[in-house]
């Protein structure tokens, strides 16, 4: 098991003024399930491709365990890849299919057979080894791909968006089959998607790119709650986060933000941060997440300095929460997610509160957090 | 001899510089007198150390080591070493060829000749296609090797690989550099076809593209790196082969231009590009001058993305908006976005065929 140092890689196509990739610089530990996220074109499979030895690496060291790998073959490199566009061998079996790699390997019959069963075992695909590929489903399919890279027992997997052909209640149940299925073979992961529900769920760490750069590489509780800059934080979270441009103001020994229909109190440590910093009177933009915007009677009394008189635009009803979307808080329209039976209706008004304990201030200028960039 | 590998890999370990240097053949001698020899074909001087590695022309190439205190057992090692990437060079270079190796080049090279003076319907003479198997109908793929010059690939070893995967003999005929034409065996066709229980309609294009997509998979898994795959319909070698290879070099010419990022290239996806392809080059600017000049401000990375899903799950919107992680409504403000701007809705049939053609020309232009 090992585990893949990436040091200030680089990818730069022919013709491109711009590089794909920009000095991604990460140690990732053996075992760990790291998932990198993104939107599309951020730089997430071609990373992903280069480690897998697809890519050529245009600067930078690629190490896997204590081997340089930059000029190794993606056969030599001890990895396995279980890739969106993966494609069964049309007419072997399943076995075969498992097989396959092996037998190139020159292994014994008797060993391909004892791993390719266990590998089926752990899958749950037993039953349909004597199958072609044509007779499965997709799901099945994407087991037997699983299977595939399982028997090589290799360092590390490299995984891009292997789930995402799946239909939904597909998706999720195999998301779960692949947590558990790290936790069994404790194998390094290197996990690529641009859901972040996948990414929050699945992986140990998570690494946001954006436009070829790494914004924050931390665990999911860090990047949730501790977002180091705009990006990242309107990226993870579903709603996402609210953003109010604003200002600060001192009243009264304390300190104020404000921005058009928005006048609320920092709490003392965060405004004690914000002022040392040099922020106080600044432009700067807050960020407030929709579930960090209440409107129960207790947390509306018990915060007077951080409520706020809203209109309600949209509603959207999930059942056990529901979404509005409000003016007035701000210049721009801002999501509160509230319970599902608090009965709003749209057009009309309503008081919340926003829990600035949990509020986020970014630099209007750089987007970074005052707090935790 | 490329030592760039080996440099590399002491660097990492030593965290010292290491470069191979080249002085004349004499002084190196001198140095080897002079100097504090730790072997035979080492040297320290100055701080650095000096290994011998091979005598080009009149100069001697060298290692140079950044610190001068090597442990002997070190040195040894590296010694051990320099010799065996010597031996790997000279392996290559007196490596016989097998006769179907040398067979298949001259098959190759027949090929380039005739393509390249014009003569696109020739069969194959008599000398090139005994004892190889060339009138039983064949699969044909292209192979293009899209991996880096430092990797090396050897045709009995790609043979091989390819035979363990058709599961039968295959004929492999090297073209140009990093180009293979495959010639599979059909019996791959007749399996599936046997396979095929009642009610079954896997067509013989879904049967040739689940075969190109199986075969790129295990490249990309056993081989040196990546490539890129177009595939035909089944023919006889001794006949068609010429006229095959000419398709296959388009089908791929066609797929690299219009599908970057794709790397299997299917003929049967391609017809609308090799029809565009085909427009004469004044008629392709008029139309993008017309069309292309509202389309291109509101280009952007995002709207590419969204419109490329768009297109490729049939214009729904749901499906495309699922795909791309998005709000429903985000979509539609998009495709809005869109029709403000250049006043074409791609969710009306006739605006969208327009558009994708304008896209796809767009791609191309973009890129030149």
């Amino acid at each position: 098991m090992a585990g893949v140092r990436l040091n200030h890689i680089v990818k730069k196509y022919p013709g491109n003024n711009e590089a794909t990739v920009k000095d991604f610089h990460l140690e990732i530990k053996d075992k760990e399930f790291l998932v990198l996220v993104g939107a599309s074109g951020c730089g997430k499979s071609t990373t992903l491709r280069m480690i897998a030895g697809l890519e050529e690496i245009t600067e930078g060291e690629l190490y896997i365990g204590d081997r340089l790998v930059n000029d190794v073959a993606p056969k030599d490199r001890d990895i396995a890849m279980v890739f969106q566009s993966y494609a069964l061998y049309p007419h072997m079996t399943v076995y075969q299919n498992m097989a396959f790699g092996l037998k190139l390997r020159k292994f014994k019959k008797a060993d391909i057979d004892k791993r390719v069963r266990e590998a089926a075992k752990i899958l749950d695909i037993e039953h349909l080894l004597d199958r072609k590929p044509k007779a499965l489903s997709g799901g099945q399919r994407q087991r037997v791909a699983l299977g595939r890279a399982i028997v090589r027992e290799p360092q590390v997997f490299l995984m891009d968006e292997p789930l995402s052909n799946l239909d939904a209640k597909l998706r999720v149940q195999m998301r779960a089959e692949l947590s558990k299925l790290h936790k069994r073979l404790e194998t390094t992961i290197i996990y690529v998607t641009h859901d972040q529900t996948e990414a929050m769920t699945m992986g140990d760490r998570i690494v946001v790119m954006d436009k070829g750069v790494i914004q924050q590489a931390a665990t999911p509780e860090e990047i949730y709650h501790f977002p180091v800059n705009m990006f990242v934080a309107g990226f993870i979270g579903s709603p996402s986060m609210n953003f109010i441009n604003g200002s600060f103001s001192d009243q009264g020994g304390s300190l104020y933000f404000k921005a058009p229909g928005i006048s609320v109190e920092v709490p003392e440590g965060k405004a004690k941060i914000l002022r040392e910093k040099g922020y106080s009177g600044k432009e700067v933009v807050l960020g407030i997440r929709p579930e960090d915007i209440h409107d129960e009677p207790l947390f509306l009394e018990g915060s007077p300095n951080s409520v706020v008189n809203a209109h309600i635009e949209v509603s959207e009803n999930l059942g056990h929460e529901m979404y509005l979307y409000i003016n007035g808080v701000g210049p721009n329209t801002v999501t509160a997610r509230v319970d599902g039976r608090a009965g709003f209706k749209e057009g009309t008004n309503v008081k919340l509160a926003l829990d600035m304990n949990k509020a986020h201030f970014f630099d209007k200028e750089t987007t970074v957090s005052i707090l935790h960039g | 001899m490329n030592w760039e590998r080996m440099t590399k890999q002491l660097e990492a370990v030593w965290e010292e510089p290491v470069r191979v240097i080249r002085i004349p053949l004499h002084i190196w001698a001198q140095r080897a007198r002079t100097g504090e020899t730790g072997g035979l074909s080492n040297v320290m001087q100055a701080g650095k150390s000096y290994f011998f590695l091979q005598e080009k022309g009149s100069d001697a190439e060298l290692l140079e080591i950044g610190r001068a205190e090597i442990a002997a057992a070190e040195r040894r090692l590296l010694d051990l070493l320099i010799d065996s990437y010597r031996n790997s060079g000279r392996k290559e270079q007196v490596r016989g060829q097998s006769e179907e190796e040398k067979k298949a080049e001259m098959i190759g090279e027949w090929c380039n000749r005739q393509l390249e003076n014009g003569h696109n319907e020739a069969d194959m003479p008599e000398w090139l296609t005994s004892n190889m198997s060339l009138y039983s109908a064949r699969i044909p793929l292209l192979l293009y090797g899209d991996y880096s010059n430092s990797r090396k690939t050897s045709y009995s070893d790609l043979k091989k690989l390819l035979e363990s995967f058709f599961e039968a003999e295959v004929i492999l005929i090297p073209l140009m550099e990093k180009e293979w034409l495959i010639l599979g065996s059909e019996g791959l066709l007749a399996a599936s076809r046997e396979d095929r229980g009642g009610g079954d309609e896997e067509s013989l294009e879904d049967a040739l593209s689940s075969i190109c997509s199986g075969l790129h998979e295990m490249l990309s898994n056993e081989w040196v790196g990546e490539c890129h795959l177009a595939i035909h319909y089944p023919m006889v070698p001794a006949i068609s082969i010429l006229p095959t290879l000419i398709r296959l070099r388009e089908t791929m010419q066609l797929g690299k231009a219009f599908h970057v990022g794709d790397n299997i290239h299917l003929p049967w996806e391609l017809r609308l590009e090799k029809l565009l392809n085909a427009v004469p080059a004044a008629e392709k600017n008029d139309f993008l001058e017309q069309v292309l000049k509202t389309v291109e401000r509101v280009m952007d990375d995002e709207m590419i993305s969204t419109l490329e899903m768009f297109f490729a799950l049939d214009c729904n919107v749901s499906e495309t908006a699922k795909k791309l992680y998005i709000h429903r409504n985000t979509l539609l403000y998009r495709l809005d976005k869109f029709k403000q701007e250049t006043r074409l809705d791609v969710r009306s049939f006739s605006d969208a065929v327009l558009v994708r053609i304008a896209f796809l020309l767009y791609k191309v232009t973009k890129r030149k």
